[in-house]
């Protein structure tokens, strides 16, 4: 106890608490510039921490991490350009808000859930880690197969309008998934047509930069009116959002558990996490209509769980010593680079970096909350800028993110594309966010179904019984045939609905 | 009030720019006099990164020069191979090749956009391998030859998992040379990889040898090293070569890289700096906590290990025309 208390003071000093602050900042700015993320925000800042010690510099990459999953939905709320996937639910709810003059109201949702996600993932790693990571060891290709599946049923709850015009979007995103070198072979191209540029696939970054970001861009500058918004803002204070997100308890609850379990398992990431709880939000809501015109459930839920994924994210790096997310690849790089092993045996042998670390993480939370609590006043100011300096500053920005994932032009030329094609999908009315979730699951779903196909086949059984027959696959299967139920139920509803009033 | 704030913007852009152009104009001084770029084809974090931020950080203080790494990920380094082969010969330009890759590629790959002639192979300062490992209550017994045994008597039966084309050679190649059929699935990494061999989901992992002590400590047992010889951080792990089988050598070599025609001032001013930096103690010392072996060859002694890779690799390509050339 003396040991805890002992770090406890030596955190408590001001270059430490002043690089956390500096790393949650950073963390907030990149996450909230579309294409940028937690991955290259970390790595741009990696070179810095080779001065500093190994605790301090490992902090400072935490609380970038940390920021990052606050900053995008900064611009998800107020410009509709979510930085990558993490925040594209949080757009759904989100935007419609800042459009009713309530975006100040939704980014206090969003600053709150994502500290409480934050803190529950964190805790969650700090108590229960050797328990979490034998449920993680759990998890074969098939059990991540259904995962995947779970991830892609949530598109019912994303499609909008029109069912056909979803599904269409969502098959896009996974044949943009489908693109490249086929990573479960060696040397076997598909859908590249040829073109040397597309053998390395293409990556979600410059996809949902041009999705989200150029499109909206473009289809902001195409706007009469010179603001955004046209309503006058409403005032709301942090507290009143809290009330609101207690009263959320029930969703905040699911949505953390949802989170910090996706993030620990290998290959996931923040992006998933936000998709289901949003999907399992929207599914246990009473009110399915109101969602895609602000709920705030819809920004709960998402926000608090992709915080809580980054804690999760941490437990397969502490327990075994393998990073459980790209963000924490980086971290895990990180300290290797100072000479530490990560892994059981950093509690061992660097112990006092280990606890510090941990400690460390809550310390990063509280400076998110500060942060971003201090800065909403001023993120909000940004729907008083007018369109015409909005739309050109964001462009540029979305150029560098694109960029940035792989330093690689061709990035910035897909980009560009698939903005365009975003405006012609606007017109067409076809939803944006399930390609991306498409993109996002297609690697996943179908690496894990081939990896069942030949495990199946070693060991001589059908590959549906393979997949099904598994304790952990029941329940995730029920999980599957819930989501996709309540969704299909909706649907009939609405469409009842629609007939109903053409009648 | 804020296109005020704007214009500090756009000011701060240009400003910002204008120095990055700046930086790009090189004079006729001793090289180096400028930032050096260092290619690495892998995402910031993974083992080629590490490798070449303790390399880079340790040629900025000789050369006086600032050295950054810059992440070219994809197509197993392929990317950042062919931007590197298509750079400015100034000597400004550096990076990493991982061989076994790179061969692979060139082999199964007719038109990768680049050969292996457009690049300057300069010197490389670490050999790192895979490891074998069973996993926990493996029935097949606890040495290599009672897995090969093993396998033997139940073809097909034997999951394993890999995370990389130069794994999934060997694999073929151990198959044709032990006589025996093996399942082979494919993980994304090989912590992916190690994640499965923990939770039992497959039977054996070909994987880096740094994952061979912790495997030890939650009773996964490592059979062999996938090398000509035994390494040093596993002195007690026999090599491959040991039970008679003449497997592809699956050892991995980052070799630092320059384009083609670069001048020879500039290449042999960064093989004496990198030999230099590597000698020292501090630095093995650092290569060991990170599991790399340190070796470093230049010249011919680089040359012929290269090429000797590069026939071994083109045989069982060829041998394999539908697994392993290109199609689309």
């Amino acid at each position: 106890m003396d040991f805890i208390f002992e770090i406890m003071v030596s955190m408590f000093n001001p270059l430490t608490l002043i690089l956390i602050l500096f790393g949650v900042c950073v963390g907030i700015f990149v996450g909230a510039m579309p294409g940028l993320n937690g991955p290259i925000g970390v790595a741009l800042l990696l070179p810095l921490t080779y001065g500093l010690s190994p605790e301090n510099g490992l902090l400072m990459l935490g609380g970038i991490y940390m920021g990052t999953g606050f900053g995008g939905s900064v611009s998800a709320i107020l410009l509709n350009c979510p930085g990558a996937g993490v925040a594209a639910c949080t757009a759904l709810e989100g935007y419609p808000l800042a459009l009713k003059g309530r975006g100040k109201e939704a980014l206090y949702y969003s600053v709150l859930s994502s500290s409480i996600g934050g803190l529950v993932g964190l805790l969650a790693m700090i108590f229960f880690t050797p328990l979490l990571v034998e449920v993680a060891l759990k998890f074969g290709s098939a059990e991540m197969f259904l995962v995947a599946v779970a991830g892609l049923a949530v598109v019912g709850s994303i499609l909008g309008k029109s069912p056909s015009r979803g599904f269409f979007a969502v098959a896009l995103g996974l044949l943009i998934s489908m693109v490249g070198i086929d990573s479960m072979a060696v040397g076997k191209y598909r859908l590249t047509f040829g073109f040397d540029s597309l053998v390395p696939g293409i990556p979600l970054i410059p996809a949902s930069v041009g999705f989200f970001a150029i499109t909206e861009m473009l289809t902001l500058s195409r706007n009469q009116s010179q603001n955004i918004v046209d309503v006058p803002f409403q005032e709301f204070t942090v507290f009143q959002a809290l009330k609101n997100i207690f009263r959320k308890w029930f969703v905040l609850a699911k949505s953390c558990l949802i989170g910090t379990i996706v993030g620990i398992l290998p290959g996931t990431g923040g992006a998933i996490a936000s998709f289901v709880s949003y999907g399992e939000a929207k599914r246990s809501a009473k009110d399915h209509k109101s969602f895609g015109n602000g709920n705030i459930e819809g920004i709960i839920a998402p926000e608090s769980s992709n915080n809580a994924a980054i804690g999760g994210s941490f437990v397969p790096m502490l327990a075994l010593g393998i990073p459980g997310s790209a963000t924490s690849a980086i971290m895990f790089g990180a300290l290797m680079i100072h000479g530490l092993q990560p892994g059981p045996k950093l509690f061992v042998e660097n112990a006092h970096m280990a606890y510090t670390f941990m400690l460390g993480m809550l310390l990063t939370v509280i400076c998110m909350a500060i942060a971003g609590i201090l800065g909403i006043p001023l993120f909000s100011k940004i729907l008083k800028i007018k369109t015409t300096y909005i739309v050109p500053t964001v462009l540029v920005f979305a150029m560098i993110g694109a960029y940035s994932a792989r330093n690689n032009v061709f990035d910035v030329l897909l980009a560009i594309i698939f903005g365009f094609v975003g405006v012609f999908f606007k017109k067409a009315r076809i939803p944006i966010a399930p390609i991306i979730l498409g993109i996002i699951l297609g690697k996943i779903t179908e690496e894990n179904f081939r990896r069942c196909l030949v495990a199946a086949a070693a060991e001589g059984v059908n590959v549906v019984n393979y997949i099904f027959l598994r304790p952990l696959s029941i329940i995730l299967t029920v999980f599957v045939a819930v989501i996709i139920f309540t969704n299909f139920k909706s649907l009939v509803f609405a469409k009842k609905m629609t007939k109903n009033d053409a009648d | 009030m804020f296109s005020k704030k704007m214009h500090l913007v756009i000011w701060g852009c240009l400003i910002v720019l204008s120095l990055m152009l700046a930086a790009c104009n090189g004079g006729a001084a001793e090289y180096p006099d400028k930032t050096i770029k260092f290619f690495v084809g892998a995402n910031a974090g993974g083992g080629t990164d590490i490798l070449a931020r303790l390399l880079t950080a340790e040629m900025e203080k000789e050369l006086g020069e600032s050295c950054v790494v810059v992440n070219k990920p994809g197509a197993a380094g392929q990317i950042s191979n062919l931007e590197l082969a298509n750079s400015k010969k100034d000597g400004y330009t550096l990076g990493f090749l991982t061989d076994f890759n790179t061969l692979v590629a060139m082999n199964t790959d007719e038109d990768l956009g680049y050969k292996l002639d457009d690049l300057e192979y300069i010197c490389s300062i670490n050999r790192s391998t895979n490891a074998i490992i069973i996993r926990k209550d493996f029935p097949g017994g606890e040495t290599f030859e009672d897995f090969v045994k093993y396998a033997r008597e139940n073809p097909g039966k034997v999951k394993i998992g890999h995370s990389a084309v130069g794994q999934a050679l060997l694999i073929n190649s151990l198959e044709e040379k032990a006589g025996i059929k093996l399942s082979p699935i494919m993980y994304n990494g090989g912590g992916n990889n190690y994640n499965a061999l923990l939770g039992g989901h497959i039977d054996v992992a070909i994987i880096g040898t740094k994952f061979s002590a912790q495997a030890a400590e939650k009773g996964c047992t490592t059979l062999a090293v996938t090398s000509d010889k035994r390494i040093d951080i596993l002195p007690e792990i026999p090599a491959l070569q040991e039970f008679g089988y003449d497997v592809v050598n699956n050892e991995i070599t980052r070799i630092i890289v320059a384009p083609k025609g670069t001048p020879q001032e500039a290449i042999d001013k960064i093989r004496d700096t990198v030999k230099k930096v590597t000698a020292t103690d501090a630095f093995q010392k650092k290569l060991s906590e990170i599991n790399e072996v340190y070796e470093f060859r230049s010249g011919e002694s680089l040359m012929e290990i290269f090429n000797k890779k590069n026939d071994a690799i083109k045989a069982i390509v060829e041998s394999n025309p539908e697994l392993f050339k290109t199609s689309n």
